[in-house]
């Protein structure tokens, strides 16, 4: 190595010695990195200490709720809207074992109330009742029963209605007014979806909704539910299990067919778009 | 190893940096953020409930925070309902977001199962509704009578379920824990778009969309 330059090797001190700095690291970094660390955990107590303090005052209020309730405090049913009994018409219109089923419930069936409102306007997948079709409410709880129609918790409540009691549940809920005011909650292309309700899209082979659904979604007894006004997310939620084979109920492989041929996009948007139209309007203009 | 002082300040800058973007930005964006109208603190039992539930561990299967439209319709097609934003988390401390799916999404279970009595059902034995469900029964939240007594509150069971000749009464745990499912109801979105903080993965905006 040395032969290929022309410069002389540095001079080799022979008195060197290898030596260590004292502070490899200066003292002004050393106490940047404990105070942070001393700021960290301070911090972590202060809040560690009323996270307690916070919990300690939660079980405190709750021993005095009980103590002053004196026994045990009912779960409020604190979901059903006060607005949605108030604008219903038809309510309690049923006799007493009808609406001792739709209050309290029977044997291993929940009331129909707990789940799907006081009024039967259901929320997000959970449908709406008030205003379906007498004969396709019928159906439905029949098929819940039967197997056709594949939902666990309704199974249950179905298996333990007679069919007495299916009648009249099912004209009772067909009997109810409700206004229905469903915003859009898809982000569905609203445009799109009117287009699908109103003439469908040949290209794809897919109806319109209206076609079958009446002139504005508004249902036609005894066999096509009401869509207008029906909750968006219950329309998709359906659509898509038609879709996939998990609901196969309808007659004739009806709606198997044509939710197999409707894009996803297409489904949010007519389920955004039936979802927003309002039932009540839908029968005015079916009247005007 | 000659060069300590550089490597560790560097090492300690990249550190810093990190926290600040990662921890310190982050936490002061999220708690600038005012609850959602119409969103209530937690009462007392319902804060007992949220006890019960971190106690039972139900954030190891059960998340709570369904996918945003945009992102993927899997969780709206399971009406799991609307994808949240911060606001919605502001009573929840600490979040029970969670990570695993093993079972549904809960965010908004008290909004799709309102009844207490079928929560109550569903506890002490999943597999009565579900007969496939692998999510544990809890019978410890409740006690077997043989009749039950004034104001207390019998689980609806289907008779091959139900011990025999007894009824299954819930206890105070169960009940608060339900009352706790019931205030799961993020369903209320009315709030300003444009101050909504959330996970809306590739979600396009709705000023983008078009």
């Amino acid at each position: 190595m040395m032969d290929q330059h022309s410069k002389r090797p540095p001079e080799v001190d022979e008195a060197f010695d290898p030596w260590e700095q004292v502070r490899p690291i200066p003292l002004f970094l050393v106490a940047v990195v404990f105070a942070l660390s001393f700021w960290g955990l301070l911090t972590y107590i202060s809040e560690y200490r009323a996270g307690l303090q916070a919990a300690s005052d939660g079980r405190e209020q709750l021993q005095d709720a009980r103590a002053s309730t004196g026994t045990t405090k009912r779960v409020e049913q604190a979901v059903l809207e006060p607005l949605a009994s108030a604008a219903a018409s038809g309510l309690g219109n049923a006799p007493a074992s009808v609406l001792q089923v739709v209050a309290v419930g029977k044997g291993a069936a929940w009331s129909c109330a707990s789940c799907h409102g006081e009024a039967g306007q259901g929320t997000l997948s959970t449908p709406r009742l008030a205003g379906l079709q007498q004969g396709y409410l019928a159906k439905q709880l029949h098929d819940f029963a039967s197997g056709a129609r594949s939902h666990e918790s309704m199974a249950t409540v179905a298996r333990s209605l007679s069919a007495p009691e299916i009648d009249g549940l099912a004209a009772y809920y067909a009997q109810i007014g409700l206004a229905a005011a469903n915003t859009p909650t898809l982000g569905g292309d609203l445009e799109r979806g009117r287009r699908l309700a109103e003439q469908g899209d040949w290209k794809t082979d897919v109806p319109a909704c209206f076609s079958c659904h009446g002139m504005s979604g508004e249902g036609v007894a005894p066999g096509f539910p009401a869509l207008a006004g029906q909750h968006p997310d219950y329309i998709f939620a359906q659509l898509t299990a038609w879709k996939v084979g998990e609901r196969g109920n309808s007659p004739q492989k009806l709606m198997d067919d044509i939710a197999r041929r409707m894009a996803v996009e297409d489904m949010r948007a007519v389920a955004d778009y039936l979802g927003s139209l309002s039932m009540i309007q839908a029968k005015q203009n079916k009247g005007s | 190893m000659n060069r300590l002082v550089t490597i560790f300040s560097v090492a300690l800058g990249i550190l810093a940096f990190a926290t600040l973007l990662l921890v310190i930005v982050p936490g002061a964006q999220i708690r600038s953020q005012a609850p959602t109208p119409g969103l209530a603190d937690y009462n007392p039992q319902q804060l007992a409930g949220r006890a019960q539930y971190l106690n039972l561990g139900c954030v190891y299967c059960h998340s709570q925070q369904p996918r945003a439209a945009g992102q993927t319709l899997a969780d709206l097609s399971r009406g799991w309902g609307p994808a949240p934003s911060a606001s919605d988390f502001a009573y929840d401390r600490p979040h029970q977001l969670g990570t695993m799916r093993t079972g549904p999404d809960l965010l908004n279970v008290g909004a799709r199962l309102p009844s207490r009595d079928w929560h109550l059902t569903h506890l002490y034995q999943p597999r009565a509704i579900f007969d496939w469900s692998i999510m544990p029964a809890y019978p410890f939240l409740f006690e077997t009578k043989a009749r039950a007594g004034p104001g207390d509150v019998v689980v609806r069971l289907e008779a091959r379920f139900a011990p025999p000749g007894q009824v299954v009464v819930a206890k105070q745990e169960a009940l608060d824990l339900v009352a706790y499912l019931q205030s799961l109801n993020r369903t209320n979105q009315d709030i300003d778009p444009a101050k909504r903080i959330g996970d809306q993965g590739y979600a396009l905006t709705k000023g983008a969309a078009k």
